[in-house]
């Protein structure tokens, strides 16, 4: 996985690309400190460039989003599409997750 | 296989090629299976036995006519207990250490290998490649790394359950742990095996539907037409419609 970050006045943009897994979980501790440490109102997370998810993927979502709400950070995830986009309808992730 | 055997016996000879592994450690191996291996490459199936841990080493040993890879990069002596028998039946499958099985893809390789090898369909091959994969996450997270998954459930657990992974991959004793993933093929079917060398469990676990963890075993249940715990909860057979 490969991830972009880009804060423009509290507005923090998320881009992610590649494959979205268990093997992200040191990296994608850096998406989790830039909302928590940051000043950030608002998250968006794009992605629309992530192939393939697993459940470890899943989780670290759903961490995103705690961390989010403890820090009062709108979270929204969007451009999700193929297997990942599978893979959040099978989580029931729309009643978790703010998805687009 | 000799046509003078006396005992009813359906399984080939393996043969065992080197990258990088050195001669008394090939040796070694060859001398503990010495029942089943020792033939030549061309006549019967083929192992990669290799050393360093390039990720194209995974393709090589999945291409035909091999039958499987082997990773021997310190002496161990449950090497190819459970990958040689296993080819020498028919079947293919790798041999790897739990931080090779982290960081490789293992699920991808598989997949698409079997896509050729065993004509998977496309759908088959998503479904086989996601269940491998979380079938490979718990072998090497709560099998060889033994970490404990509640963790994830929060941010300053996550923390710790990544420094933990992190450490555990360097020690031996945790990141050294060898993971099988042996496939084999017939009429309908692909089966796979992904084995760990750790304590085992018991028990489905109980998954709230916003826990961070624990949908791995759900998933390969909702993917697999046939889903088996055996050996205490250290191999996991999952069985797909080719």
């Amino acid at each position: 996985m490969e991830f972009t970050t880009n804060n423009q006045g509290g507005e923090l943009s998320v881009q992610m690309s590649g494959r979205f897994t268990f093997s992200d979980q040191e990296k994608f501790r850096e998406v989790v400190n830039s909302v928590e440490e940051g000043n950030v109102n608002r998250c968006m997370l794009d992605l629309s460039g992530v192939e393939f998810i697993d459940s470890a993927g899943l989780g670290m979502l759903i961490l995103l989003n705690d961390t989010a709400g403890e820090k009062n950070v709108g979270l929204t995830v969007r451009g999700a599409q193929g297997q990942v986009r599978k893979m959040l309808d099978i989580a029931n992730f729309g009643s978790i997750l703010t998805l687009e | 296989m000799s046509k003078d055997t006396a005992a009813p016996q359906t399984a080939a000879r393996v043969s065992l090629e080197t990258a990088g592994v050195d001669g008394p450690a090939m040796a070694a191996l060859a001398e503990r299976h010495a029942a089943i291996t020792g033939a030549d490459a061309a006549e019967g199936p083929s192992v990669l036995v290799f050393a360093d841990n390039d990720a194209a080493r995974l393709d090589e040993a999945l291409a035909p006519p091999r039958m499987g890879g082997l990773e021997l990069p310190v002496p161990d002596p449950s090497a190819g207990d459970r990958l040689l028998p296993w080819v020498a039946q028919g079947g293919a499958g790798l041999s790897l250490t739990a931080a090779t099985a982290y960081r490789d893809e293992v699920a991808r390789h598989v997949a698409d290998a079997l896509v050729t090898r065993a004509e998977l369909s496309a759908e088959t091959r998503d479904s086989v490649e996601l269940a491998l994969q979380e079938a490979i996450a718990n072998a090497v997270f709560h099998g060889s790394l033994e970490v404990d998954p509640d963790l994830r459930d929060s941010a300053e657990g996550f923390k710790a359950f990544v420094e933990t992974v992190d450490a555990r991959l360097e020690q031996p004793e945790y990141g050294g742990r060898r993971v099988d993933v042996l496939a084999s093929w017939a009429g309908d079917t692909v089966e796979f095996a992904v084995l760990d060398r750790g304590p085992g469990y018991s028990g489905p676990p109980q998954v709230a539907p916003n826990a961070a963890h624990g949908r791995g075993l759900a998933l390969i249940a909702a993917l697999a037409r046939h889903v088996g715990v055996e050996e205490g909860g250290r191999r996991l057979v999952m069985r797909f419609q080719r």
